[in-house]
């Protein structure tokens, strides 16, 4: 049974649906959309238990022709790094629309749109052919900008645009490589395995993958986004609605790092070894500036944006090690990052809701008022600053301790360190001012989370915990991929 | 022996159970957490006992009084080396009597292991751990009754309790690093705990982020660690070969990054600057918590990886260093204090220096035996000064006084610790403190044994004036009364302790691996001397008139180097205007930075994009719209023009079909000649 | 005695088609034209059976198509003239040129 392709095209088969509901029944887009995003969860939660831990090759594999003239295919498939965010995606949906259950502008097209990024982001995870994989990439950007420049704040305009540029700069860059690499003698296939197998037996020179190497970089490195291509990012968060930041946050930017994962690495090794000092570098500067620049910030959701440039230099720093804890890491990171971003989101969103204000002078006291707001936000807040029990951890630590023992200066090291001391400093004085103390005006008078959002985020809690106490849960998955792909290299 | 899990589980999961509850219903439920201390503590109990009968003991002299001075006389003058070589047979595990793990990740088919382990120094920890959390709960009974989110405090401080355990049990560095961690949290949600008020919010977050500087320390020893290693594992760390030189200088760079982790955590100069501010939390919490236990949590640390620093050598050296400093500036900083919890909070810091110091003269079992004594008296003067602050509604020591007459048993407990903390004959704190002397002089480090009698003078200066300050004198309040019976009964117990723990001193030594002598008795009576000196400056400083002393005099005398005192040794100030303010000034920048060149970079490249894009959009409507209409008239025009042949007459059509069978033919022709050619 | 080949043949049909050809573009009369693409046809059948003759001597193909032809072409020229008749008697006039009600 093709159940990757349910996966991956249920939710179109759901906008569709969804698209066609009948305008004078605003209410039940989201129903519908809900229901098809519940049965997509729980396919990719069927696909996450049947998935075979121990082995390191690809599952579920598809594939058809697709346009055999250009040697195009269908070809899907999912090892233990891409089973994790496929699931993370397939979560993230579920809980953005049950984010937006109050959206009343064009409910259709707003639903529509949340599951054509479904669509993509699945995609995206699952494609074994390059072409198929490019295609979902840039799928995704239509409905982001939809939504941000449908639904978002005052400035969306000018966020949308900026967001589908800059995105859309890096794919250029991407296709070119693409192009490239399919063009050269050795290739002349877009299987991406294959392609993985020709890098690793070293059929394309040194040359050749330093310039493909760097236009994957541009490509990759502005979805993550790293330092110094990251300004799309707050503007993209303050404007997007809630559900919007969420799989922003949660699902789009592990597509840059997941790109650098499964193509830049095992494509391009000899590239790989010669760039690592720059990527390491690189997210050095992303982790500690993304980190200073948050600790500025008056706008809560500026300041958890920042907080993504800063945590997505971890992903960086653990993919630049070319080791197995770094790379396992930069893995865990993503999933972590993935929920507990979501969770900030999620309550950023809900708080807004009830202040409309985002403003941090403004809102402070949250829990004396509403103490489960409060108090889930100061959780959330100390998963992010990577706290030890909670998701953020693991993933944090492996990727210090990746790039410590790896080849790469322990200075890069020892800056990013100091980046997981600048996360407690940007996230406690954010729960000081806002969670803590008495409330001030806008917060005077809330209510309380109700049902459907503590229900809302009880998953992401339930999660950021199991991942925090028992790392296996998720590193099982992802280090039989993780260490093939390393041998494959000959990185190990 | 299995049960030992449930040890730290049992706290863990009153938490669990209290954490999700409404508030309410957590302050009702609040006995979950006193019950899971209490099993803990009989657990604790049980292991220990356990432990104790299965630990080959030599006898030992049993009358300390006779055996002062000549047992120590003859046994140390044969071995002098004894102390470090002791400590090394410890550390390198010989004596696990449980140990149970699991792989909490692989990585590449290695095994990242967590697991615990009971050995004597874990099963003396765990009774340590236990009864302090177990007195200081059932006091907070008393203590916080009133406060209305007593649940929450109850559930952190389960919370806190399990990680203390599972650190004291841990059978790795990594485990005990996230119990480390897990304690840092819990420290700040109860310094913060009353967040209403701003000094306590502030302090919290002063105490998270100064032991996280530690922590950041301690993270890349583990790196270095599990780089030069391959594991965190107590058992594989301690039997490795640091002083080979295939281990290079990771010895000494493991060894002093985790002396800097446990520095911020057992706020040792200069990273102390948050342990007095902690004192806004609640007093229980900060018996437990910055007392007791999590601050000695550092000192566990370096005890149990002493065998690196050992090889190291430096890092010894600058252990020793390091406590001496702490040792002598907490304790100078305690004299000035106003503050009686601040007070005890310098006096911590000062004895936690002293433990340091035992450890940096490679004295493990001296280090934990002053930890273990300093775990019960010090929580006990932190209990009784809960009762004084209840009692007086303050905390400065200038609007008390005359306490002794109207609450007896707090006034017998606290003498009993603050008599302990000096240093006099036969509490608990007198022994410990004099096998760290006894360690120091006989490992030949001459001047920090100096140092170390002269931070006793201060400790003893220090606490006789407090104790003047609040005991003595006119009373300053007319409603004194002696606390509840919950809160006094701990005490009764921590000073029972307190008083009789000195007397076991060669068996807990023995239980620990290596013995501890009964002080000398050159070595006792001078500690004696420096100490019943302080007192005496403290009672003529504060305690011969019955008055109570304003702080002028001392002020005047000192002068220059009171003001240093009062200031804390610049140590916050410097903080302050170095880092903390060019840091903000920094982000600040940094964000309008982001905001106007990074960012500008790509918006000026968009207007320039916008620009070419306008000049495109006339090149548009120009160029490509008319081409696009030229095309349409050109296409008009054509059809106007093949209007014309459609005429009607036949004989046109003839011509035009013959004409076009005639090109067909004349190239159909060429196209065979081409072919042809 | 001289003989005859397949080109003179060929020759004769193509000056018969040219005649033809040039007399249906250019002659006024319609019954005119009528004859000048009889003259074409006659051209065509005459090929028909001198290739026949030369190429497949065996069989007869090429002459029963002419006879054929030869039918329909009778019976093309009977509606021709009565179709021309039918013109004459509308507009009185057999002139091709007149005829442009299919002008577009």
């Amino acid at each position: 049974m093709p159940l990757l392709t349910a996966i991956i095209f249920l939710p179109l088969l759901g906008a569709a649906v969804t698209a066609l509901l009948p305008q004078s029944r605003p209410d039940l887009p989201k129903k519908v959309a809900l229901g098809f995003a519940l049965v997509d969860l729980a396919v990719a939660l069927y696909v996450l238990v049947r998935f075979d831990v121990g082995a390191a090759g690809m599952q579920f594999v598809e594939k058809a022709s697709w346009v055999p003239e250009a040697g195009i295919q269908y070809y899907l498939g999912i090892d233990g790094i891409s089973v994790t965010l496929l699931a993370l995606s397939a979560l993230l949906t579920v809980l953005a629309i049950l984010a937006s259950w109050k959206i009343e502008k064009k409910p259709a097209f707003y639903f529509a749109m949340i599951q054509v990024l479904a669509v993509g982001m699945s995609g995206v995870f699952c494609a074994l052919d390059f072409v198929l994989f490019y295609v979902f990439w840039e799928l995704v950007l239509v409905p982001m900008y939809f939504l941000i420049a449908v639904w978002g704040g005052p400035r969306r305009e000018y966020a949308s645009i900026k967001f589908f540029l800059y995105t859309l700069f890096g794919s250029v860059f991407m296709l070119v490589g693409l192009i490239a690499l399919y063009l050269h003698p050795a290739a002349g296939t877009f299987d991406m395995l294959k392609l993985a197998e020709l890098g690793g037996s070293g059929a394309f020179g040194a040359g050749f993958q330093w310039w493909v190497f760097a236009a994957f970089f541009l490509g990759f490195a502005v979805k993550v986004p790293v330092w110094p291509l990251h300004t799309w990012l707050p503007d993209a968060h303050v404007e997007a609605p809630t559900a919007g930041s969420v799989l922003l946050a949660g699902i789009m930017l592990k597509m840059g790092t997941y790109g650098f994962v499964r193509i830049s690495l095992p494509m391009l090794p000899d590239a790989s070894q010669s760039w690592s000092w720059f990527l390491a570098l690189l997210a050095a500067i992303s982790i500690v500036y993304g980190a200073a620049v948050a600790f500025a910030q008056s706008d809560l959701k500026k300041l958890v944006a920042y907080s993504s440039v800063s945590h997505m230099g971890f992903v960086m720093l653990g993919i630049a090690s070319l080791t197995p804890a770094g790379i396992n890491g930069a893995v865990a990171v993503m999933v972590a990052h993935g929920l507990i971003t979501g969770m900030m989101f999620l309550l950023v969103g809900m708080i807004y809701e009830r202040t409309h204000t985002r403003l941090i002078a403004d809102v402070r006291g949250v829990s004396k008022t509403a103490p489960v707001a409060g108090g889930l936000l100061a959780f959330a807040a100390f998963a992010s600053l990577g706290l030890p029990g909670l998701a953020g951890f693991p993933g944090e630590f492996l990727s210090l301790l990746g790039a410590w023992n790896s080849d790469m200066w322990p200075g890069y090291v020892i800056i990013s360190a100091v980046g997981v001391l600048l996360a407690a400093a940007y996230m406690l004085w954010m729960v000081q001012r806002v969670v803590l103390g008495e409330s001030s005006e806008a917060v005077v008078g809330i209510t309380d989370l109700g049902a459907r959002e503590i229900g809302l985020l009880v998953p992401l809690i339930a999660l950021t915990v199991f991942i925090g106490v028992y790392w296996s849960g998720l590193l099982r998955y992802v280090d039989p991929a993780v260490t093939s792909m390393l041998t494959a290299m000959g990185a190990m | 022996m299995d049960y030992i899990i449930a040890i730290p589980l049992l706290p863990a999961l009153a938490f669990v159970v209290l954490a999700p509850l409404s508030r309410a219903a957590r302050n009702r439920a609040r006995y979950v957490a006193v019950a899971a201390i209490a099993a803990s503590l009989v657990l604790s109990l049980m292991a220990f006992g356990t432990a104790w009968s299965e630990i080959p003991q030599e006898e030992h002299a049993a009358a300390p009084s006779i055996a002062l001075s000549e047992t120590h006389a003859s046994e140390s003058s044969t071995e002098p080396g004894l102390a470090s070589e002791g400590g090394d047979e410890l550390a390198e595990g010989g004596a696990v009597l449980w140990n149970r793990s699991f792989a909490i990740a692989t990585v590449a088919g290695a095994d990242i292991d967590l697991g615990m382990q009971l050995d004597p120094i874990a099963a003396v920890m765990l009774l340590v751990v236990t009864i302090v959390g177990a007195c200081v709960q059932v006091y907070s009974l008393g203590y916080m009754h009133r406060d209305e989110r007593v649940g929450w405090y109850y559930a952190v401080l389960s919370l806190f309790t399990a990680a203390m355990l599972a650190l004291v049990l841990a059978d790795n560095f990594l485990l005990l690093y996230l119990s480390w961690e897990i304690m840092g949290l819990c420290s700040y949600l109860l310094i913060g705990f009353w967040h209403e008020q701003e000094a306590p919010r502030k302090a919290s977050m002063k105490a998270f982020l100064t032991t996280r500087v530690g922590d950041v320390g301690f993270a890349i020893g583990l790196f270095a660690m599990w780089g030069t290693v391959g594991s965190f594992a107590f058992s594989d760390v301690l039997s490795y070969d640091w002083a080979a030189p295939a281990a290079g200088g990771a010895a000494t760079l493991v060894a002093l990054m985790l002396l800097f982790g446990a520095m911020g955590k057992s706020a040792q100069v200069p990273l102390h600057v948050w342990l007095p501010d902690a004192m806004a939390g609640p007093t229980p919490a900060s018996a437990l918590i910055h007392a007791a236990t999590m601050v000695a949590a550092g000192v566990y640390l370096v005890g149990r990886a002493l065998p690196i620093f050992e090889a190291s050598g430096v890092a010894l050296s600058v252990t020793l260093f390091i406590g001496a400093t702490t040792a002598l500036l907490g304790g100078l900083m305690a004299t000035v204090q106003h503050d009686i919890k601040k007070v005890l909070a310098y006096s911590t810091i000062s004895q936690l220096g002293y433990m340091f110091i035992a450890l940096g003269a490679g004295g493990l079992v001296a280090g934990f035996y002053h930890l273990i004594t300093h775990a019960f008296f010090k929580s006990l003067l932190f209990l009784g000064a809960g009762v004084i602050i209840h009692a007086y509604h303050t905390q400065d020591m200038r609007e008390m006084g005359g306490l002794a007459r109207y609450l007896p048993w707090t006034t017998a407990t606290f003498t009993i610790g603050s008599l302990a903390l000096a240093g006099v004959f036969p509490l608990s704190g007198f022994w410990s403190k004099d096998e760290i002397l006894t360690v120091l002089w006989h490992e030949g480090h001459y001047v920090t044994w100096a140092i170390a009698l002269a931070a006793a003078f201060v400790t003893a200066f220090y606490v006789a004036r407090l104790w003047f300050r609040v005991f003595a004198g006119p009373r300053q309040s007319e409603e004194l009364h002696e606390a509840h019976n919950e809160m006094i009964a701990p005490m009764v117990l921590l000073a029972g302790i307190t008083v009789v723990i000195g007397f076991f001193g060669p068996q807990i030594g023995a239980f620990l691996g290596h013995e501890i002598l009964w002080p000398a008795f050159s070595m006792a009576a001078t500690s004696l001397a420096v100490g019943g000196a302080g007192i005496a400056l403290g009672w003529w400083g504060y305690g011969r008139r019955n008055l109570v002393v304003n702080t002028r005099s001392l002020k005047q005398r000192a002068g220059y180097g009171y003001d240093m005192l009062a200031n804390k040794f610049y140590f916050d100030i410097t903080y302050e205007y170095f880092i903390i303010r060019p840091f903000m000034r920094l982000t600040a920048g940094l964000a309008v930075f982001d905001m106007k060149r990074v960012d500008g970079v790509v918006n000026g490249a968009a207007r320039v994009w916008n620009s070419a894009t306008s000049l495109g959009a006339q090149f548009d409507t120009q160029v490509i719209d008319g081409a696009v209409n030229g095309i349409a008239s050109l296409i008009r025009r054509a059809g106007q023009g093949a209007r014309r042949i459609q005429t009607g007459r036949i004989q046109t059509y003839q011509r035009l079909a013959v004409g076009a069978l005639v090109m067909l033919m004349v190239a159909s022709v060429l196209l065979l000649v081409a072919k042809g050619a | 005695m001289m003989q005859v080949g397949p080109g003179a043949f060929l020759a004769l049909a193509a000056v018969l088609f040219s005649l033809g050809l040039y007399g249906a573009v250019s002659k006024k009369s319609a019954v005119m034209v009528l004859m000048s693409l009889e003259i074409m046809a006659v051209a065509v059948n005459l090929n028909m059976v001198a290739l026949s003759r030369w190429v497949t001597p065996e069989t007869m193909t090429g002459q029963f198509f002419s006879m054929f032809t030869m039918v329909v072409s009778a019976a093309e020229i009977g509606l021709g003239l009565a179709l021309v008749l039918a013109i004459y008697r509308r507009s009185r006039s057999i002139e091709l040129s007149t005829m442009e009600r299919l002008k577009g």
